[in-house]
C-alpha cells in the first residue's frame, strides 16, 4: 500500500489553491484566477451607501457570484479612468513606466510576509494594473500584447484588483526600498478609484465616510453624544485624579481648535488617550475647543478617492474659520496625518485666516507647520516637555514596560519619528525599542490600515499583522514589554486585536495616555490607579 | 545503532524534510524565500515554522515533555489557525514527522526499531491530540478577539445604522442582564 | 517562453546583421543609415517620453520620508533621507542616482544575529546593479575615443585606469569583465530566485540579452577577432561630422555590434530602460518634505468640492445641540414653525 503524504491526511485533501487567496503558483501569475471565499474579502458597499455618495452603479452584489452586475460598458469606463488618471498624476504615469522588476520590494510587504501569496509582492500588485496599462497605453504592448507583459482588461483582472487592492494598507514600506521610489500606495489608490467608477467598493470604507460627511465623524456620533461621551471621560478623570475638567465644544474665539479621531472619544482603548489629551490641556491651561461638526481626524476619503478626501477634509478649515481660532491642534492618528501633512493645504488651503501656530505656553513657533497651521499633539507635547512646562511623575507609568510602534503614515509620509519617543522617555521609565528593521521608516504596518480593520477578514488581518506581532513578541520575551504604545487610532484598535491573538499579555495605548497618567495635576488627590483604573506599580496587589 | 541515536544523528535531515513538507503548502514561488530568509524579522513566517518545528522535534525525542511541546506547538498553530485551512489540514503537519523520520530510516539498520517506533508513534499521536487542542484554543482566541473588537465599541464603524447612544444604553442593559444572570447562576450553584 | 523568445529574438537580430553586411548596400544601411535613425529614435523617443511625464502634473507633495523630518529645533533632522530644502533634495537625488541609496538600504543589517541570506541577496543586488551601471557608463565613455581626434586627456586616463589590472597587449579592460559578469548575475538571479522569476517578463530578459550580445561582440572584436579599427574610427568620426564613409573591410562582427547598439537605442525609450529618466522625476523622491511649511499647488484642484456645510449640519442636529448646551448659530425656531423649516439637508441613509 502506498503511504499517503502527510499533507494529504486532512479531510480537505483537495489542496486548496493557496492557503488564502486562491493563487495556484504552478502557472504564470497572469493565468492564476482569484477565488473569493468567506473571510478573504471585505463586504461590498451597501446600495444605500453608494447612493449616498452619488457614486456610480449602486446595487446589491456579491463578490463570490459570477455576476457583479457591472455596467455594460465597464471596460471602457475603466480604461477611460486610467487615461484620466495618467493625465492627472505624474506619479501614476512614472510608476507605470519605470519598474524594472528588480524584486527589491518583494519581501518588504507585510501582506506578502504573512500570506506568502506572490500577488502580495508590491511589484506584482502593481503589475496587476501595469499589465493593463501596457496593453492599452504603450506602443510595445499594443503590438506585442502578452509578450510585452500586456494583458487585456477582463472580469478576471477586475476581480484580482478587488482582491489585492484591498490587501494593501498603503503603508509605503515598499516605497522606502524601491530604487525609483515607486509607491504602491499610489497604485492602490488609483486601483481603488478605478474600482469605484464601476461600483466596486467596500462597506467598511464607504459607510464611515458617509457618517463622517453627515455627522462629522466615522462613528456617526451626534453632537450631544460627543459631548456626553467626553463628559463620561471627565467623570472618570475626576474619579481617578480628583480634578474636575469641563471642556468646551464649538466655542467661538478659542485660541486652538482640537481635532482627533472620533474613536478616541468613543472606543477603547482610544478613550484613555482622549483622557490624556483632556488632562494635558487642563494642566497647561490651554484655551481650546472641541468641535462636533469637525469631530473626525481620520479621513476614509483617502481610501476612496481624492474628491472624497478633499470633501471630508474641508470641514477642518471650515470649522476653524467659523470658530475664529488661531490654529489647529491634531490628535494621534496615522492616516489623518498623511492627509493633513501631504494633502490638506494643497486641497483646501490656503489657511490665510489662521496664524502660524505658536505654543501659548512655551512661545515656540511651529515653523514646520507655517502654512498648513496644524500641529501634531506629539510635536506640541515634545515642546512642552523640552521646556519643562509639565509637572511629571514618570513613576506612575512604572507598571508599564513600553515599546513604540511607528505608525506607517507618521513615519513614512511625515517623518515624525523622534517626537513621540521624546515624549515617552519623559513620561515613562521603562522603554525598549523593537528591532531596527521593524521600526522608524522600516516600521511594519498593523496589517489593518486603509479601511481593512473589519472583522470579516480577521484571519487575513492576523496574518498581515504577523511581522509586527513577531517584533512585539521579541521585546515581550526579551524585555518583558507589556505595553505597545502608538500614535494612531486605527492602531489602537487593530494592534490590540493583533496582540490579543499573537502576544497575549501586551496592552496597547496611545502616547497621550501615558502623558495623562504621569501628569501631576494641580489640586489632585493621590492617584491609586492609572487612567484605565488599573493599579499602579507598588499600589494595590 | 539505537533509534534514539538515529534521531540525534539524523536530526537536521529529518527536520529539513519536515520543514519542506510544511512549507510545501505555500505558493511555490514564495517557498524558497520562506525557507531561505533566516532573519526573524524579515521572514517571520518562515522563522516561526522552522524554529517551531525544530523545538517540537527536540521536545519529542527528549521524551515528549508536555510543557515544551505545548510552547513549540502553539507558535505554529497560531499561524495555522488563521490560514483558512480545514482543521484537519491545519494539524496534519504533525504526522509529517513520521514520514520525515521514515524517509531517513531507509536503508539503515536500527537495532530496536520495532519497539522504539511504537514509542515514537505514541509521541506523535499525543502530539496530534495536543495540536488539536491548541488549534481549537487558537480559534477560540481569535473569536474572542473578534468579540472584544465588537464589544469595545469599534463595531460602531461597521454598522453606523444604529444610533450610538442607543447602542450604548443597550450594551449597558446587556451587561447588567449578564451580571444578573451570572449572579443568579452562581447563587444556584451554591 | 519569457526567456526563450527574447533570446531567440536577439539571435535573430544577430543573424539579420550577418546577412545584412553581405547584401549590396547593406553595409551602408547598417553602418550609416541605421545609426542615424537610432540616434534620432533614441533622442526623440526619450524627449517625448520625458515630456509626456512632465505633461502630467504633480498634484500632491508625496515624498516618502525615510528619516526624521524637520521639526522642533532640537530634534535632529535627517537632511538626506527626509529633506525639506532644495539642497537636501538634491543630495537625496544624488545619493539615489549615483549610489542607489534605496537599494542599499536593503542591507541595513538587523540587530539580530541570524545568517543573512535574505539580506545577502539584497546587498548583492545593490552591488551588482551599481557595478553594471558604472561599467556600462565607463564603456560608453571609453567609446568616445572613436569619435574624437585627438583624444582628450581624460579618456587616456580612463582607459589607463580601466586597464590597470594587466600589462600587455591587448590590455584587458576591467569594465568589460564586470559588465558581462554583472549581466550574467542579473540574468541568473531572475532564473534562480523564485520570487524574482515569477515577476520577470519577456521585457526584462530582452534588454539583458541585448546588452549581453553587445558586450560579447565587443569583447570578441577587441580580444579575439580583430577588426579594422582605423576604418571604424574613420566611420565614427564621419558619423559625427555628418560625412560618413565606409572604407576598407571592417569585418561583419563590427556591424553586428553596431546593429545591436542601434536596436538598444531604438528600444530604449519604449521600455523599462526609461527608468534612467524616470528616477529623476519620481515624486516620492524628488520633492522636499515641506508640505506643511509651504503650500503646494494642485493645478486641477476643484474648488467646487465643498464640505457638507456647517449650516446643514446644525439644521439637522440643532435641537440636540441646544438641549446639550452646545452653542448654535441659529437659535431654535418656534416648535410649530420648526417642522416646516425642517432642512432639506442631505440625510444619510444611516438614520440616528
Amino acid at each position: 500500500m502506498a503511504v499517503p503524504k502527510a499533507d494529504k491526511l486532512g479531510v480537505s485533501v483537495t489542496r486548496e489553491p493557496s492557503l488564502m487567496t486562491g493563487a495556484v503558483p504552478s502557472k504564470d501569475w497572469m493565468d492564476t484566477p482569484v477565488e473569493f471565499k468567506p473571510g478573504n474579502f471585505c463586504y461590498p458597499a451597501k446600495k444605500s451607501m453608494v447612493e449616498y455618495h452619488k457614486f456610480p452603479n449602486p446595487r446589491d452584489w456579491d463578490p463570490m457570484a459570477d455576476d457583479w452586475k457591472l455596467p455594460p460598458n465597464w471596460k471602457e469606463i475603466i480604461l477611460q479612468g486610467i487615461k484620466d488618471r495618467l493625465d492627472k498624476f505624474r506619479s501614476f504615469k512614472i510608476f507605470m513606466d519605470c519598474c524594472v522588476r528588480c524584486g527589491a520590494c518583494a519581501d518588504k510587504c507585510h501582506f506578502f510576509l504573512g500570506t506568502g501569496d506572490p500577488k502580495n509582492m508590491p511589484v506584482l500588485r502593481a503589475e496587476l494594473l501595469r499589465s493593463v496599462y501596457r496593453n492599452d497605453f504603450t506602443t510595445a504592448g499594443k503590438i506585442l500584447g502578452r509578450l510585452a507583459g500586456g494583458r487585456e482588461m477582463t472580469f478576471a483582472v477586475l476581480k484580482e484588483w478587488f482582491m489585492y487592492f484591498y490587501q494593501c494598507t498603503e503603508c509605503r514600506r515598499c516605497s522606502v526600498f524601491c530604487p525609483y521610489g515607486i509607491d504602491t500606495a499610489e497604485i492602490t489608490m488609483m486601483g481603488r478609484e478605478l474600482l469605484h467608477l464601476v461600483g466596486v467598493g467596500t462597506n467598511w470604507i464607504l459607510e464611515p465616510a458617509a457618517n463622517s460627511n453627515r455627522t462629522g465623524n466615522h462613528m456617526g456620533l451626534q453632537p450631544h453624544t460627543i459631548k456626553e461621551n467626553i463628559g463620561y471621560l471627565c467623570d472618570d478623570i475626576e474619579e481617578i485624579t480628583g480634578v474636575k475638567i469641563t471642556p468646551t465644544f464649538n466655542r467661538k474665539g478659542a485660541e486652538v481648535l482640537f481635532i482627533t479621531p472620533s474613536a478616541d472619544v468613543f472606543a477603547e482603548p482610544g478613550i484613555y488617550t482622549a483622557m490624556g489629551y483632556l488632562l494635558l490641556f487642563e494642566h497647561i491651561g490651554l484655551d481650546y475647543t472641541w468641535s462636533t461638526y469637525s469631530s473626525e481626524g481620520g479621513n476614509f476619503g483617502l481610501f476612496t478617492n481624492n474628491e472624497m478626501m478633499k470633501k471630508l477634509n474641508a470641514k477642518m478649515y471650515a470649522e476653524a474659520k467659523r470658530l475664529g481660532v488661531k490654529w489647529i491642534l491634531g490628535g494621534e492618528c496615522g492616516h489623518m496625518w498623511r492627509v493633513l501633512h501631504q494633502y490638506m493645504d494643497t486641497m483646501n488651503g490656503p489657511a490665510d485666516f489662521l496664524q502660524v501656530p505658536k505654543s501659548p505656553i512655551t512661545g515656540t513657533v511651529f515653523e514646520n507647520a507655517a502654512s498648513t497651521k496644524m500641529v501634531h499633539i506629539s510635536e506640541f507635547t515634545a515642546d512642552l516637555v523640552k521646556h519643562n512646562k509639565l509637572k511629571l511623575d514618570p513613576a506612575r507609568n512604572n507598571h508599564r514596560v513600553l515599546t513604540f510602534h511607528d505608525s506607517c503614515n507618521p513615519a513614512r509620509a511625515m517623518g515624525m519619528l523622534d517626537e513621540p519617543r521624546e515624549v515617552i522617555k519623559a513620561v515613562a521609565n521603562n522603554f525598549f525599542e523593537m528591532p531596527a528593521n521593524t521600526i522608524r521608516e522600516q516600521t511594519f504596518c498593523c496589517g489593518s490600515g486603509t479601511g481593512l480593520n473589519t472583522d470579516e477578514i480577521m484571519e487575513l488581518r492576523m496574518r498581515a499583522g504577523l511581522p509586527r506581532a513577531n517584533a512585539v513578541q521579541y521585546v515581550h520575551d526579551k524585555h518583558a514589554v507589556n505595553t505597545l504604545s502608538c500614535v494612531c487610532a486605527i492602531d489602537r484598535a487593530t494592534l490590540l486585536s493583533l496582540v490579543n491573538y499573537w502576544v497575549p499579555g501586551v496592552e496597547v495605548c496611545g502616547v497621550s495616555e501615558l502623558v495623562g497618567n504621569a501628569l501631576v495635576m494641580e489640586g489632585e488627590k493621590e492617584r491609586e490607579t492609572g487612567l484605565r483604573f488599573e493599579p499602579l506599580a507598588g499600589e494595590g496587589e | 545503532m539505537k533509534f534514539a541515536d538515529f534521531l540525534v544523528e539524523k536530526e537536521s535531515a529529518i527536520l529539513e524534510a519536515w520543514v519542506d513538507q510544511v512549507l510545501g503548502q505555500y505558493p511555490a514561488a514564495s517557498v524558497p524565500f520562506f525557507k531561505g530568509g533566516k532573519d526573524r524579522f524579515a521572514n517571520p513566517l518562515g522563522h516561526t515554522l522552522r524554529h517551531g518545528l525544530a523545538d517540537l522535534f527536540t521536545a519529542v525525542h527528549a521524551g515528549g515533555d508536555n510543557q515544551a511541546m505545548t510552547v513549540a506547538l502553539e507558535r505554529i498553530l497560531l499561524l495555522r489557525a488563521v490560514e483558512n485551512l480545514a482543521p484537519s489540514q491545519a494539524v496534519a503537519f504533525v504526522f509529517g514527522l513520521k514520514q520525515a523520520v521514515r524517509s531517513q530510516l531507509k536503508g539503515l539498520a536500527v537495532e530496536d526499531l520495532a519497539e522504539a517506533w511504537t514509542g515514537f508513534e505514541q509521541h506523535v499521536e499525543s502530539l496530534a491530540l495536543l495540536a488539536f487542542d491548541l488549534y481549537m484554543a487558537c480559534r477560540e482566541r481569535l473569536h474572542k478577539t473578534r468579540i472584544n473588537e465588537l464589544k469595545s465599541g469599534r463595531y460602531i464603524l461597521s454598522d453606523g445604522a444604529v444610533c450610538p447612544s442607543a447602542l450604548m444604553r443597550k450594551e449597558q442593559e446587556t451587561v447588567t442582564d449578564l451580571q444578573t444572570t451570572s449572579n443568579s447562576c452562581s447563587q444556584e450553584a451554591r | 517562453m519569457k526567456v526563450l523568445y527574447p533570446f531567440l529574438a536577439v539571435i535573430a537580430f544577430i543573424l539579420i546583421a550577418l546577412v545584412g553586411v553581405r547584401i549590396p548596400g547593406g553595409q551602408n544601411l547598417l553602418g550609416i543609415v541605421l545609426p542615424y535613425l537610432a540616434i534620432l529614435a533614441f533622442t526623440g523617443g526619450f524627449v517625448l517620453k520625458v515630456l509626456g511625464w512632465a505633461r502630467s502634473p504633480v498634484p500632491f507633495r508625496i515624498p516618502t520620508t525615510c528619516g526624521q523630518a524637520v521639526s522642533l529645533p532640537w530634534i535632529k533632522q535627517n537632511k538626506l533621507d527626509c529633506p525639506s530644502t532644495f539642497w537636501g533634495v538634491t543630495g537625496r537625488m544624488l545619493l539615489e542616482v549615483l549610489l542607489f541609496r534605496s537599494l542599499f538600504r536593503n542591507t541595513k543589517a538587523s540587530i539580530h544575529k541570524g545568517p543573512q541570506l535574505a539580506y545577502g541577496s539584497s546587498k548583492w543586488l545593490w552591488l551588482v546593479g551599481l557595478t553594471f551601471h558604472y561599467s556600462f557608463l565607463v564603456i560608453v565613455i571609453r567609446h568616445m575615443r572613436l569619435f574624437t581626434n585627438p583624444m582628450p586627456a581624460f579618456l587616456h586616463a580612463l582607459e589607463f585606469g580601466d586597464g590597470i589590472l594587466q600589462v600587455g597587449a591587448p590590455q584587458i579592460y576591467i569594465t568589460d569583465l564586470l559588465l558581462v559578469g554583472a549581466l550574467l548575475f542579473l540574468f541568473a538571479r531572475r532564473l534562480v530566485l523564485s520570487e524574482v522569476r515569477i515577476i520577470s517578463l519577456a521585457n526584462d530578459y530582452f534588454p539583458l540579452f541585448l546588452i549581453l550580445g553587445i558586450g560579447i561582440t565587443g569583447i570578441l572584436m577587441r580580444y579575439f577577432i580583430r577588426v579594422d579599427v582605423v576604418s571604424i574610427k574613420q566611420l565614427a568620426v564621419g558619423l559625427v561630422t555628418f560625412s560618413p564613409v565606409i572604407v576598407g573591410d571592417i569585418g561583419p562582427l563590427f556591424f553586428v555590434h553596431l546593429f545591436l547598439v542601434c536596436l538598444l537605442l531604438i528600444y530604449f525609450p519604449f521600455s523599462k530602460l526609461m527608468h534612467l529618466g524616470g528616477v529623476f522625476l519620481s515624486p516620492t523622491r524628488n520633492l522636499a518634505n515641506n508640505s506643511r511649511m509651504k503650500r503646494h499647488i494642485n493645478p486641477w484642484n476643484d474648488p467646487n468640492i465643498k464640505p457638507h456645510s456647517y449650516a446643514a449640519y446644525e439644521d439637522e442636529f440643532r435641537e440636540f445641540m441646544v438641549e446639550a448646551g452646545i452653542p448654535v448659530e441659529k437659535e431654535l425656531a418656534q416648535p410649530v414653525a420648526e417642522e416646516a423649516a425642517a432642512p432639506a439637508a442631505e440625510v444619510a441613509p444611516a438614520e440616528g
